[in-house]
């Protein structure tokens, strides 16, 4: 687990060691916030699965609020 | 944004591939067994249709992508709303194929690697495809598609031995709902998903041939996708179709010709990898490109990266295993798409349509354009 989480780091610091030096050299103050911000987002998704700890599943959401609307439309999906 | 230019022609190898994508190998919706052609044949036509709905969009918007006129549609705010939706949709589509390809690779040729490993790695190749734009991704669409095509008649080609045509009949022995319902689910999958292009028609070369390059494209897939099942029908049988989610890979591998030519599922695999990346690949860049627009970044490079590592939580996150995956796309994906692929689009076209009608001239029309 640890190996993964450490893995994960290596490429996300890999990932910003090769774009963060482009951003800078253009003066692109947005695309920098926007590529820390993004990168920092699927990071910690990322993260959040290799420990394991609970991370709702997209699927189970979609198929909740399908199934919720055919109960209420009186059918099934 | 992206300044760049793709013609028709690449436009139509690129959508051709990209309705091959997963659907070549991963068959979900063959509830109707040894009718399921019919079902392929009617989702054509229901595609082209739909595929009919986004052009005309693109052609009253021209030069607009999808982000830009839901907009200009529906205001700022909502406009922004369905523009969101629209990139969770494009990246939870990606997500699915990469799924769909690492189930596939789990299953049938590396049964022992880690799922991240396979994900990964189609993730980074599509990343750098999607980096470098929409015109390479076109090239690669305009050299692999026809190495598809060929893989396909091969494939086909070498199966003749096995085919057997009474495995088609009797037709229709239960009836039109399931073939109905297998319609439905292949309208939205693959035909509707060509909605991620119209992040991608702005740049058309001439955006007048949007419709006469891409109903084509559609037909053209769908008779190709109908070919193969039809072959897959006649060597597997009905029943099998209906149970085994990929039935191409299976069927491909019963071939021997003279009892030394064998193996040729090598081929199938091609295809998936070939057509899941281009798939991908599209899907990726129209998120990419959505994100970019809604935020008014200069360039959507920048968040190709962090994206694609997104890309892989989800597509890992999305199920726990191959039957589930298989329950979502056959009982609940089509319901899902449905508001993606034609309530929303309707909606624009009627909404536009209107506020032209009220405004006295068409909306998104290039006299309107130039008084704005």
């Amino acid at each position: 687990m640890y190996l993964m989480l450490f893995l994960m780091l290596l490429g996300l610091a890999f990932i910003a060691a090769f774009e963060v030096p482009l951003l800078l050299k253009r003066g692109d103050k947005k695309g920098l916030m926007a590529f820390a911000v993004s990168l920092g987002l699927a990071g910690t998704v990322a993260a959040l699965q290799i420990l394991r700890l609970e991370v709702p599943s997209p699927t189970s959401a979609i198929i909740y609020i399908i199934e919720a609307g055919a109960s209420l439309l009186g059918g099934g999906a | 944004m992206e300044d760049a230019r793709i013609s028709s022609r690449q436009l139509m190898f690129l959508m051709t591939g990209f309705i091959f994508g997963s659907s070549l190998v991963l068959t979900p919706s063959a509830e109707s067994g040894r009718n399921t052609w019919i079902a392929h044949l009617l989702a054509t036509g229901g595609g082209a249709c739909v595929v009919l709905l986004y052009s005309t969009l693109a052609k009253r918007f021209p030069g607009k992508s999808l982000v830009d006129y839901s907009r200009m549609i529906f205001g700022t705010f909502l406009g922004t709303l369905v523009a969101v939706l629209y990139i969770w949709y494009f990246l939870h589509v990606a997500a699915l194929v990469i799924r769909n390809f690492a189930e596939f690779t789990l299953t049938t040729t590396l049964p022992n690697t880690p799922i991240v490993i396979t994900v990964g790695i189609l993730t980074f190749v599509c990343a750098s495809a999607v980096r470098n734009g929409i015109e390479v991704l076109s090239r690669c669409g305009e050299v692999l598609v026809p190495w598809m095509v060929l893989q396909i008649l091969l494939v086909l080609g070498l199966l003749l031995n096995t085919y057997q045509p009474e495995n088609l009949l009797p037709i229709l022995e239960v009836g039109w709902l399931p073939v109905l319902k297998d319609t439905f689910n292949l309208t939205t999958f693959p035909f509707g998903e060509v909605i991620a292009f119209s992040m991608i028609l702005p740049a058309l070369k001439d955006p007048k041939l949007t419709i006469k390059t891409a109903v084509p494209a559609v037909v053209i897939a769908g008779l190709f996708l109908t070919l193969v099942i039809v072959s897959d029908i006649m060597v597997l049988g009905g029943d099998e179709i209906r149970e085994l989610p990929f039935a191409s890979y299976t069927s491909s591998r019963l071939v021997s010709v003279g009892g030394f030519l064998e193996r040729i599922e090598v081929f199938v695999v091609a295809n998936l990898i070939i057509g899941g990346f281009l798939k991908i690949s599209v899907f990726y860049y129209s998120a990419c490109l959505g994100v970019a627009q809604v935020i008014g970044l200069k360039d959507y490079r920048v968040i190709v990266f962090p994206i694609g590592v997104f890309l892989v939580s989800l597509s890992i996150l999305l199920y726990d295993n191959l039957p589930e995956m298989l329950s979502f796309a056959k009982e609940y994906y089509a319901w899902y798409a449905l508001p993606f692929q034609f309530l929303l689009p309707v909606g624009m076209l009627l909404l536009a349509w209107l506020r032209g009608l009220l405004r006295g001239k068409p909306m998104g029309s290039n006299e309107e354009q130039r008084q704005q």
